[in-house]
């Protein structure tokens, strides 16, 4: 089930809450969190890729199963550090973390890498078909971290109810944060949290609100633009210098409203049943330099990657050139997360390489007064945002070829494809060539969308500074309060906002074909 | 806290459901489809700009209050060129044709019209784009909104399927103020009919060297079977006339008169056009040996019309608006000859069945080759 749909809204959420808070208020607390979590699976299993079938017992029986396994384990380890068997927690662990990854790796990475070995090898060798079980990305890192947490003691989970619910809650299963369960479950231990809320419900649904608005009203808004140049390249297009821009851009803008908004709203969501989730984003666009930039996007990912994969490797302990190894290869491990496929790795080893760039520019200027100046600083915070924008079009790209055609197009190696609409305004009165001109692949008045979206992007406050969701991290943290206050102005304008967002939950199929 | 909190909520929910459902009522209202106010009730306004993007959902609506005797079926060629008042159809014609329109989807219109009215004619402009086997149908087209399911058996509610997205949605709300502002000629679709001439502004210049190489792109990409060997569209075009058959429709089938220029980019494949209409003409002849067929296809004074290098609705074409789409008094030429009228152009439009369409193919590419020479 999508967030952004009416069944969700207007259906699932609703009864989902009443239920909840109906259990425990008569203090039921196991029925409460049982229904919990039968809810999330209910909401887990809405989705499956086979059209034909209302919902496929398979991919709940991995999940099931891939829940039970892990919880297992973790108990297993938890004894096994117990009774101080060292060597018994290493296999245990060892065995967990290799069943979870090859899990993934077989549904997200069986075909790819079955059709990289048949090219190399010259074979035949088939997987079948395979479908990407909906979420496996995000409860297997939850599941490997909870593993790793129990092995290093700072995790216990001797309850299954309490792990199942802590694995399916619905608000993070799908697409993160990627969670503790060090850092949720306690909340769960909390009376207050079973005590229906009337303020967190209020903050949840604004933030859910603005959430909902941020996806379906602004991604959605400026996808058409990226989809068409795309298109327009998948039909051996060659966009020139405008509408390759306008689409790298849309796309740049597209990717951070449609994952930040899913994020708010899984933080409004939490916040609903008073739970706090951690912040995902943090305007990571108006990053000072590309390090920073992984402090602010998709935070809980890149901790994670940090945790469970920088650091094993050795992180910064050994040595300089180790360091940029392990940058280099965490980026490519983490760009490969993402999906199955050689333009993602691209991308996460062109960021390795920022990154690399990056630490060997501080290592060069560590000293340099100059650095800290506003024009070197606004000059870093452009180059960082026109580097995260080349990045994407290998990430949005389905081939190689795509995005070099979309690079070239960038470059200005296919021709400028100026507006048509601009020739008879333009054209004529300044001799320009008509090859100057091409329709573009996109209708004219989306650009305001994308207009707007930058606008707010880099203008308007994010989520954190209008909710504060981070907690001060010192007694004297001047980090301002929020700025949202349950007053009648806020309600207004967030009643304007989740209006308009509940009238972009569907959009009438236009005809596509550019016709006379 | 508490309370200022609940009354926080209290309001929040009021006020976005007084922009839901006050846009709701607006679109109602306004109407930018025209699909909720027909005849006289939809009157107070006075062009539907946005009809042209819409006319699936405008078409499946419309067409269950007209009650009409006759359809004029077929691709945006048919919208805009044939006139449903011409005076050899039956009265109460309506231009049920659709841009883009594939096979299966002409089918599935008719389908859904005769549930409301059963025609008594109906006439088709076709081309090899329609039977194209790896486009099903256009992204707008959907089956809900027909009042029968493929197996021509009854749907519920199909006409509330559209309310959702054309009243409780933003996209909706923009084409009502669109359609508010819009300050061009009364765009209406009579009849089913696009009157380009009544809509100037709407039409953007286009150069015919930029739309020839659109086409030749296009053209290339026609796959005239599936990996499988199969194409659906001939399948529902066996569907189609065993339909038209069992209701005694009299049926009249005609290839579309398209530009000389455009024509030979769709003939770049000659095989592949030959096979197309020598394979359209035997299945016609197979399910409903009465339906008529014609070829307007050819290399004539009228379709070899000299092109300017940019043309526009008023670039002063007699008989094209460019390329791809012809005008109606080529639309009235086409109609006079099939229907046998005194004044019908003699040396256009050739009545084809399986016995003499190699000839006609040997007709076409004989007036290819003299136009070349």
């Amino acid at each position: 089930m999508l967030f952004n749909s009416y069944e969700f809204i207007f259906g699932f959420l609703p009864i989902c809450l009443a239920g909840f808070f109906l259990w425990a208020s008569f203090g039921w607390t196991k029925t409460a969190s049982l229904w919990l979590s039968g809810a999330s699976l209910v909401f887990y299993c809405w989705w499956n890729p086979d059209p034909h079938q209302l919902w496929s017992p398979k991919y709940l029986l991995l999940i099931l199963a891939s829940v039970v396994f892990n919880y297992l384990l973790g108990v297993a380890i938890s004894h096994s550090r117990e009774q101080e068997n060292h060597r018994r927690t290493k296999f245990v662990l060892v065995l967990g973390v290799t069943v979870n990854l090859v899990t993934l790796a077989y549904f997200k990475y069986g075909g790819f890498l079955t059709t990289n070995l048949n090219l190399v090898f010259g074979t035949h060798f088939s997987l079948g078909k395979i479908a990407l079980p909906l979420a496996i990305s995000f409860f297997t890192f939850t599941q490997i971290a909870y593993l790793v947490d129990s092995f290093q003691g700072l995790t216990k989970a001797y309850n299954f109810r309490w792990y199942l619910l802590f694995v399916t809650f619905f608000p993070h299963l799908i697409a993160g944060p990627i969670v503790l369960y060090r850092k949720l479950m306690p909340q769960f231990a909390r009376p207050e949290t079973w005590r229906f809320n009337v303020n967190n419900l209020a903050a949840g649904l604004t933030l859910f609100g603005f959430g909902l608005f941020k996806k379906a009203v602004i991604a959605d808004s400026v996808s058409p633009i990226a989809d068409g140049v795309y298109q327009n390249i998948a039909r051996s297009g060659f966009p020139g210098l405008v509408p390759a821009w306008f689409g790298a851009l849309a796309y740049t803008t597209q990717l951070y409203f449609d994952f930040s908004g899913y994020s708010d709203m899984a933080i409004g969501l939490g916040r609903m049943f008073n739970v706090q989730f951690p912040i995902n984003f943090n305007s990571p666009y108006k990053s000072a330099n590309i390090s920073d930039f992984w402090q602010r996007w998709h935070i809980t990912l890149s901790q994670f990657l940090r945790d469970h994969l920088y650091i094993p490797l050795g992180g910064n302990r050994r040595g300089e050139a180790r360091r940029y190894f392990n940058v280099m290869v965490t980026m490519l491990l983490g760009g490969l997360w993402h999906g199955a496929g050689w333009t993602f790795v691209i991308w996460g080893g062109l960021h390795g390489l920022y990154l690399v760039i990056h630490q060997l520019w501080v290592k060069a200027t560590k000293s340099a007064q100059w650095t800290m100046n506003a024009l070197v600083v606004g000059a870093g915070r452009i180059l960082t945002f026109f580097a995260v924008v080349v990045g994407w079009v290998f990430f949005r790209s389905p081939s190689f070829g795509d995005a070099a055609t979309m690079l070239k197009g960038m470059v200005g190696q296919s021709g400028f494809d100026l507006p048509l609409q601009l020739h008879r305004l333009i054209g004529s009165r300044f001799a320009l060539p008509s090859n100057w001109f091409a329709p573009l692949p996109f209708q004219a008045f989306e650009l305001v969308a994308l207009a707007v979206a930058l606008i707010v992007m880099f203008v308007v406050p994010n989520t954190n500074q209008l909710f504060r969701l981070t907690q001060p991290t010192k007694e004297n943290d001047p980090t301002p309060p929020p700025l949202w206050k349950p007053n009648d102005r806020w309600a207004v304008a967030c009643g304007i906002v989740i209006g308009v967002s509940i009238l972009h939950l569907s959009r009438i199929t236009e005809f596509l074909y550019f016709q006379f | 806290m508490k309370t200022f909190a609940s009354r926080y909520l209290i309001v929040m929910v009021l006020v976005a459901s007084l922009v839901v459902f006050g846009a709701a009522g607006f679109n109602y209202f306004v109407d930018p489809y025209g699909i909720w106010h027909f005849g006289s009730a939809g009157d107070w306004i006075k062009a539907r700009p946005r009809l042209q993007d819409f006319e699936r959902l405008h078409k499946a609506h419309e067409v269950e209050h007209l009650k009409a005797e006759g359809y004029l079926l077929g691709n945006s060629r048919v919208v805009i060129g044939l006139d449903p008042r011409h005076p050899s159809l039956p009265k109460n014609t309506y231009n049920l044709a659709l841009s883009a329109c594939t096979v299966y989807e002409m089918l599935r219109y008719l389908q859904h019209a005769c549930v409301f009215q059963q025609p008594k004619l109906v006439v088709v402009g076709t081309d090899r784009e329609m039977f194209d086997a790896a486009t099903p149908y256009e992204t707008s087209f959907s089956e809900n909104r027909l009042a029968v399911d493929p197996q021509d058996r009854p749907r519920a509610g199909w006409q509330i399927s559209d309310a959702p997205v054309t009243l409780f949605s933003a996209s909706s709300l923009v084409d009502s103020i669109r359609t508010l502002l819009y300050k061009g000629g009364p765009i209406r679709y009579p009849n089913g009919c696009r009157d380009l001439e009544l809509e100037k502004p709407l039409t953007l210049a286009k150069n015919v060297l930029i739309e020839s190489d659109r086409w030749k792109k296009r053209a290339s990409l026609y796959a005239p079977v599936l990996a499988d060997g199969s194409n659906p569209q001939f399948d529902a075009f066996r569907e189609f006339l065993r339909f038209c058959k069992s209701r005694h429709i009299q049926l009249v089938i005609y290839v579309n008169p398209v530009h000389s220029v455009l024509l030979d980019v769709l003939r770049a494949r000659e095989k592949e056009y030959d096979d197309w209409l020598r394979r359209m003409v035997i299945t016609a002849d197979e399910e409903y040996p009465e339906a008529q067929v014609w070829d307007f296809a050819a290399y004539n004074q009228i379709t070899s019309e000299p092109l300017p290098a940019w043309t526009m609705v008023d670039s002063g074409m007699k008989y094209y608006w460019e390329i791809s789409h012809y005008r109606q008094n080529v639309g009235n030429m086409i109609l006079d000859r099939i229907f046998g009228r005194p004044d019908a152009p003699q040396n256009f439009g050739w009545r084809i069945n399986r016995e003499n369409v190699s000839n006609d193919l040997a007709r076409l590419k004989r007036e290819a080759l003299t136009k070349r020479n």
